[in-house]
């Protein structure tokens, strides 16, 4: 048998073994180096999987929780006040749905929901049957090494962007158009198979969110708010988002729930749907005043 | 389509069923009861690679084997005429099952708009399937049904068929092999067969396994995936406010990944056929230090080139005809090489791009050789490599981007954002990824100009630092680029 069983062999598999433990303890003396600048991420699909991975270590200390797509995901955390405790689930590429996921397997918790209702689409299956059998997943609270947050790469990231914050980029007149026309060409029309879609989609998600409440009654009222962002009114209006709006108010009803009325005031946007980080700011420090 | 039946993705290699299938076949395989049944061991675990996702994908594959072994079985059993007869009925039967699923969407698509969007013939012919693979063991079965009438009259013999049961199982094998199944590298019948034979565990090349897995899952999971998420912004519309530099960088970027990504895949499949004792071919050779573009070819995809060079450029004729005959043959394979990568005709340019380029390399190189001899030879070597990566770089946009328009806007983009402030992240994040691709062809350029070589004890440290880098670096898994061809 020649397994390895070679004096040479012996050698080249201490030196892999001594480089990797070597590469395990420096990458440890880095996250703790690095532990009090601000989480990063490379990419978006990355910072979707931080998200998911900090909500399973800290669900307990969620207060409130936002969930939704890219237009709620601009919302950070740091933009709300500091002793509001907000866990931020709301993913770009996705909607409310994936973050619901996460929850449904949670224990109790006295939290808020905040659910934005612009986006919804249908549960990527895949995104989430990935993160439950990542690495990082399941090994990660032990070996916090294996977290996304804690990849090497990211935290050269954390360093650089903690010792050189990037300056916030303003949005020129063309980049908008660009984005705008865009998205008023993809909104110009909404087919009766989207609709039927659409509501069967906001149906699955009164059904989770009812049986959510159920499962708290005994113990604590979970409240839930849904939230429609506030968009340029050249998309607001749009057939495409005022048929989604209308639906959604359909599937849930004033009379039934806690539609958010969002703050007064005018929102820039950077494509006619995403916040600008400056709005995004008022707006998030604003919000869980328009919800007590 | 097929996939989305039963919402499964397909079994990729940086899955956990992947690691299952893998383990559990090895310690079948190399157990002492199942000995005798090796061969059948590899092609029941093939058949569940195959069809994880969708079962009736099996069927397809099942009349690929059929077709090719009964052709390939009474190419020996027959007269001359008849042998030709079932040459030809294979070859043509394989390419009609391929070119049915695989173009005639295309060509329903390039039909008049009425009879596509009209329910019946019309709108079934634009939504057929492609099932994954069908291009690699297609090609398989032609190398089959060829290299078996080839031997009927030539001196090598090393596809033996006994018997119609030992060659419908060995045919099986060859083309259901899991390794390679999907997405190569496209092994050739008088490579593969000779190797067929009783495995022993002590017999595994450990070392050359484990240095192709560990090496193959970092270009995959750490290089590919990576660079995904960045070259992502190469999509329309988001090109289109990013600066130039930007759009410079991330074709570069683009450039890496799709090496990383389907070199990554290629070692790890030699790597898993090494651990049940089958060498595959080599299918890249670090083709970005290429000097020329008929170099770069023998460097990248090689078994794909060294397939249609073998099966198509040589029958019509290779270089053996004259100039003009030669740039005919070099047109019709590049441009068939093209077309085989995808069912849009943004392939077919691409491969008529390297065609035309390779054309003009034997039109121009003698020429320019003498104008620029005086050239220090390091630099002149330097030029090239960078030429050839440059153009290579700027022909792989067409992968990316297969709508023309979107294309030829990423172009003008280039040209005219230069106003535009760069991504300094997106920058710095490509190059990162980037440089270990760029390392690597630089350490092979060097050894094999200079004969240097890395010390075993750094290679084994290099291995450590990358096994490190998947554990902890990985990126978001997604499917091998070359899965959609």
């Amino acid at each position: 048998m020649n397994l390895f069983i070679s004096n040479s062999n012996i050698k080249y598999f201490f030196i892999f073994g001594g480089t990797f433990f070597s590469l395990l303890l420096l990458h440890s003396l880095l996250m703790a180096r690095l532990q009090h600048f601000p989480i990063t991420y490379q990419n978006q699909s990355q910072e979707n999987q931080i998200k998911l991975e900090s909500f399973s270590q800290r669900q307990e200390n969620c207060q409130w929780i936002v969930m939704g797509s890219s237009l709620t995901a601009l919302l950070e955390e740091s933009f709300f006040p500091q002793d509001s405790h907000v866990c931020n689930m709301a993913m770009g590429g996705h909607s409310a749905f994936e973050g619901l996921s996460m929850l449904n397997g949670a224990s109790v918790f006295k939290s808020h929901l905040i659910v934005e209702m612009n986006v919804v689409k249908d549960l990527d299956q895949q995104f989430v049957h990935d993160f439950k059998n990542s690495l990082a997943y399941k090994a990660g609270a032990t070996l916090p090494q294996l977290l996304n947050q804690n990849q090497p790469i990211t935290l050269l990231m954390k360093y650089l962007r903690g010792k050189y914050p990037p300056a916030e980029k303003n949005v020129t007149p063309e980049q908008f158009q660009t984005f705008f026309q865009v998205h008023q060409t993809e909104s110009s029309s909404f087919s009766s198979a989207e609709e039927d879609h659409l509501r069967e989609l906001l149906k699955k998600m009164r059904e989770q969110l009812q049986s959510m409440q159920k499962q708290h009654t005994d113990s604590q009222d979970l409240q839930i708010y849904l939230l429609w962002m506030p968009m340029h009114p050249g998309l607001e209006n749009t057939v495409a988002f005022q048929k989604r709006k209308q639906l959604a108010q359909e599937v849930f009803p004033e009379q039934e729930w806690n539609w958010l009325q969002f703050p007064e005031g005018s929102w820039e946007t950077t494509d006619g749907m995403h916040l600008t980080p400056q709005s995004a700011k008022v707006f998030a420090s604003q919000l869980l005043k328009a919800a007590l | 389509m097929f996939n989305l039946i039963l919402n499964i993705p397909f079994m990729l290699f940086n899955s956990w069923p992947y690691f299952f299938l893998l383990l559990s076949t090895f310690f079948i395989y190399y157990a002492s009861a199942f000995r005798s049944l090796q061969i059948s061991t590899l092609i029941v675990a093939s058949f569940i690679f195959y069809a994880y996702s969708n079962p009736w994908l099996l069927t397809l594959l099942i009349f690929s084997i059929a077709l090719n072994c009964i052709v390939s079985y009474y190419i020996t059993r027959s007269g001359p005429t008849q042998a030709k007869f079932w040459a030809v009925l294979g070859v043509v039967v394989n390419l009609a099952v391929l070119a049915f699923f695989k173009y005639t969407p295309l060509i329903a698509d390039s039909l008049s708009e009425n009879w596509r969007h009209s329910d019946g013939l019309g709108h079934f012919l634009t939504q057929i399937p492609l099932p994954i693979g069908i291009s690699f063991f297609t090609f398989q079965g032609i190398s089959l049904t060829i290299d078996v009438f080839k031997e009927r009259t030539g001196p090598v013999k090393s596809l033996k068929i006994l018997s119609f049961h030992d060659h419908l199982l060995k045919t099986a094998f060859f083309k259901a092999f899991f390794p390679q199944l999907i997405a190569g590298p496209i092994v050739k019948a008088h490579d593969f067969y000779p190797q067929i034979k009783p495995k022993y565990f002590s017999d595994i090349r450990w070392k050359k396994s484990i240095e192709l897995l560990i090496f193959g899952y970092f270009l995959k999971v750490v290089l590919a995936d990576n660079l995904k998420e960045q070259t992502f912004w190469i999509s329309y519309p988001y090109f289109q406010t990013l600066s130039s530099v930007d759009l410079i960088v991330m074709l570069v970027g683009y450039s890496c990944q799709i090496f990383a990504d389907f070199c990554g895949y290629s070692l790890i499949a030699l790597g898993s056929a090494e651990l049940f004792g089958y060498e595959l071919i080599r299918n890249f050779n670090w083709p970005y230090i290429s000097r020329s573009f008929s170099e770069f070819w023998t460097r990248w995809h090689i078994s794909l080139s060294s397939f249609l060079k073998e099966y198509l450029y040589i029958p019509l004729g290779g270089n053996r005809k004259g100039p003009l005959r030669t740039y005919f043959n070099l047109f019709i394979v590049m441009f068939l090489g093209g077309l085989w990568h995808g069912a849009a005709w943004s392939y077919a340019v691409w491969g008529t791009a390297h065609g035309v380029l390779l054309i003009l390399e034997r039109l121009v190189s003698g020429k320019l050789n003498q104008i620029f001899s005086w050239v220090p030879e390091t630099l002149r070597q330097a030029f090239q490599i960078s030429f050839v990566l440059c153009c290579v770089t700027f022909i792989w946009l067409l992968f990316r981007l297969p709508h023309f328009h979107e294309a030829k806007l990423y172009v003008l983009s280039i040209f005219s954002h230069w106003h535009i402030p760069m991504g300094k992240s997106r920058i710095l994040l490509n190059a990162i990824y980037c440089t270990p691709v760029f390392a690597m062809h630089a350490y092979v350029l060097m050894k094999e100009r200079w004969g240097f070589q890395l010390a075993d004890k750094w290679k084994w440290s290099l291995y450590a630092v990358m096994f490190y880098c998947i554990l902890t670096n990985s990126g978001n898994s997604s499917e091998f680029i070359y899965f959609q061809f």
